[in-house]
């Protein structure tokens, strides 16, 4: 805590600076006008000096034309042209006599305003880090198509021994040829160990898409139907859940406990089905509620945050189940239908990650529903889109497996690079903000085909330095073996960052794609 | 052991922008205001250098007090000059830009960013600043010159050039 007030009070200083420099560190703008011109002068001069015919000069103070503009009155002293002082006090110097005016006038310089600027944005970002050291950016390998974000690698993989491979649909990618790049990034604080990116591609059913179930299965989905009706507990969402736009549905947390859930209400038109399945699509993505906990998390570890992660490859299953039981306590987004005794969990959604947005689809019982509950954690997750589809039975899909066939860095080859996501006995490292290119060659006609990425590694968080003031042993054992109470627990603290915290977190990113 | 003058003509080879003024012949930006002495010129004429207070100028001579007296040079045979106005404080900006560098410890992750925009900032503002008193020739005319002359009006006729005394 006292580094972190010496760090403020350092930023606070340097804007005092910066003031203060800009008094000092001013531009002089010197000008000269004949005694003709004495009208033009800057009055905003402090001192006058007339140059007189004879080499003397007056320079004065408090200075002043008189009405007829005859005579300059002010104080000061007559020099020789040796700059000897001749004499000293009130003067009334007849314009007639004097050859130029000089005036010297200080104003503020484009060096100083900006150096000022630079001293503001310190310490702005100095105190937004004081006061909201858990919403610093961080963000696990990122993966962009054509600049536009598709795809976040194992969110939830913050150590070797959780290490896991995660599927993401890559549903905005449109493929402009056979050569498709994904730009894998790391942008945070953050060590990247990446065992594989690859690519697998799916044919598309005439007229409709492919999606994946929470299983992996992938199966394929036409006559896409966005809901009758949509209602949560702000009213109506169907503007936002109606197509894949961005737009979201999101909601804030409970005050008293992180853990509380809400519902959301979705009403389907009537479809004939036919003898085949349907499936609920839902793409969404978490709120900053995880990254939050996360962070907290490795706060209250402090500095024994890399003996614990390191050791969880050691201690055995049940040690990594019990570490993961704040995120059970958070819970996916769960789908439910009505049963006959009321409404029944058919399947639940979500990955860990507040970045991108993943597309799954949640296969429903029995050939048709029109109702259709959502159930999730209020404030963590944010939903962009809701369909029904009509699921393909039959036959598995066929996909294939695209390993990258070229990657670069920096506009280079990077055979190392290449080799490391080829062969999956190797790991890619990346360290933050490190880029690569990783090109794939897709088959004939890509457009006919569904994108999704298939990455396998894990990642760690560096330490900031301002999370060691909070270590604490007994809270961060809390956090495992109590999750619902750290919960409730830790609801304050997050509600109070929670209105700027996406603003922050984004600010905060070291690294842009 | 090259010559002051070969010193000169060098630095004004290099276009940098120190100068060769004495320790505190240069005033401040402040001291400028009411400094009735003339700037520092270093002159360049047939490939020696010369050096002073900058007395007048005008299009085809200018006057300078040297260390052996006050000279008057034609123009025309000056291939190259610099004037020194007054003290630039490229230094404070330095040490300014070196203040912010340190203290973007408190940005956490975003110093990468930070310490990066205040060395570029700094620098470019030490650049700036330390060329803000020079006027060089033949990029700006003579007469330019005159406003950080001791005489700007020109050299005041009746003053013996051996009468002028260099500035204590």
């Amino acid at each position: 805590m006292a580094s972190r007030l010496r760090f403020g009070v350092l930023a606070v200083a340097l804007v005092t600076a910066a003031l203060s420099a800009s008094c000092n560190l001013r531009r002089l703008e010197r000008q000269l006008v004949s005694s003709r011109q004495l009208t033009t002068t800057d009055k905003e001069s402090p001192y006058l000096k007339a140059h007189l015919k004879n080499g003397s000069v007056y320079v004065l103070s408090d200075w002043h034309a008189d009405s007829s503009a005859a005579v300059i009155v002010g104080s000061g002293q007559l020099l020789d042209v040796n700059r000897t002082v001749v004499d000293s006090g009130r003067f009334r110097v007849p314009v007639d006599s004097v050859s130029l005016f000089e005036t010297n006038v200080l104003h503020s310089s484009g060096a100083t305003t900006a150096l000022t600027v630079m001293a503001g944005i310190t310490a702005g970002v100095a105190v937004v880090c004081l006061t909201n050291t858990k919403a610093c950016f961080g963000s696990c390998p990122t993966f962009y198509a054509d600049d536009e974000l598709v795809a976040e690698g194992f969110s939830a993989s913050i150590a070797p021994a959780l290490e896991a491979t995660d599927l993401d649909m890559l549903v905005r990618a449109r493929p402009r040829g056979r050569d498709f790049t994904l730009r894998l990034t790391n942008e945070a604080l953050e060590t990247h160990v990446i065992r594989w990116a690859d690519l697998i591609v799916a044919p598309r059913p005439s007229g409709g898409r492919v999606f994946v179930t929470p299983d992996g299965v992938f199966r394929n989905a036409t006559a896409l139907a966005a809901p009758a009706r949509c209602t949560a507990a702000e009213g109506d969402c169907l503007p936002a859940v109606m197509r894949l736009d961005g737009q979201e549905r999101s909601s804030t947390t409970d005050s008293t406990d992180l853990a509380t859930r809400e519902t959301i209400e979705l009403e389907f038109a009537p479809s004939d089905s036919g003898a085949r399945g349907v499936g609920v699509v839902i793409t969404a993505r978490q709120s900053l509620l995880t990254t939050f906990l996360i962070y907290q998390s490795l706060a209250y570890m402090g500095h024994d945050a890399g003996r614990f992660l390191a050791a969880l490859s050691t201690m055995g299953a049940n040690a990594r189940t019990q570490a993961g039981g704040l995120g059970r306590t958070l819970g996916r987004i769960d789908v439910l239908v009505p049963g006959d005794t009321g409404w029944i969990v058919t399947g639940s959604v979500g990955e860990t990650g507040p970045l991108a947005a993943d597309t799954k689809v949640v296969p429903l019982p029995g050939t048709g529903a029109q109702r259709v509950r959502l159930r999730m954690t209020k404030g963590l997750w944010r939903i962009d889109y809701v369909a029904l589809a009509r699921l393909g039975g039959g036959d598995p899909v066929a996909t294939e497996r695209l390993l990258p066939a070229r990657v670069r860095r920096d506009g280079q080859d990077d055979p190392a690079a290449l080799r490391a996501l080829r062969d999956s006995a190797r790991v890619l490292t990346t360290l933050p903000g490190d880029k690569y290119e990783l090109t794939y060659r897709l088959p004939p006609h890509p457009e006919r085909y569904e994108l999704f990425l298939e990455a396998r590694g894990y990642y760690i968080e560096w330490m900031r330095r301002e999370w060691f003031a909070e270590q604490n042993s007994g809270l961060a054992l809390g956090m495992f073996l109590d999750p619902a109470g750290a919960l409730k627990r830790l609801a304050p603290a997050y509600k109070k960052v929670e209105p700027d915290i996406e603003r922050v977190f984004w600010n905060s990113r070291y690294a842009k794609p | 052991m090259p010559s002051r003058s070969a010193w000169i003509v060098a630095l004004l080879a290099t276009a940098c922008a120190g100068n060769t003024a004495p320790e505190g012949f240069l005033p401040t930006k402040v001291q400028a205001q009411t400094s009735a002495y003339g700037g520092w010129i270093e002159l360049e004429v047939a490939r020696q250098g010369v050096e002073g207070e900058l007395l007048a100028v005008t299009a085809d001579s200018v006057w300078v007090l040297t260390e052996q007296g006050a000279r008057a040079i034609p123009t025309a045979s000056v291939k190259q000059g610099k004037l020194t106005g007054y003290q630039s404080q490229a230094s404070a900006i330095s040490g300014f830009t070196a203040l912010g560098v340190l203290s973007t410890a408190s940005n956490g992750v975003v110093l990468i960013l930070t310490a990066p925009l205040w060395i570029i900032t700094g620098t470019v503002a030490g650049s700036t600043e330390s060329r803000a008193p020079v006027s060089t020739v033949p990029e700006r005319h003579w007469q330019d010159l005159a406003v950080f002359a001791r005489f700007p009006q020109g050299m005041p006729p009746g003053v013996a050039l051996q009468s002028l005394k260099p500035k204590q």
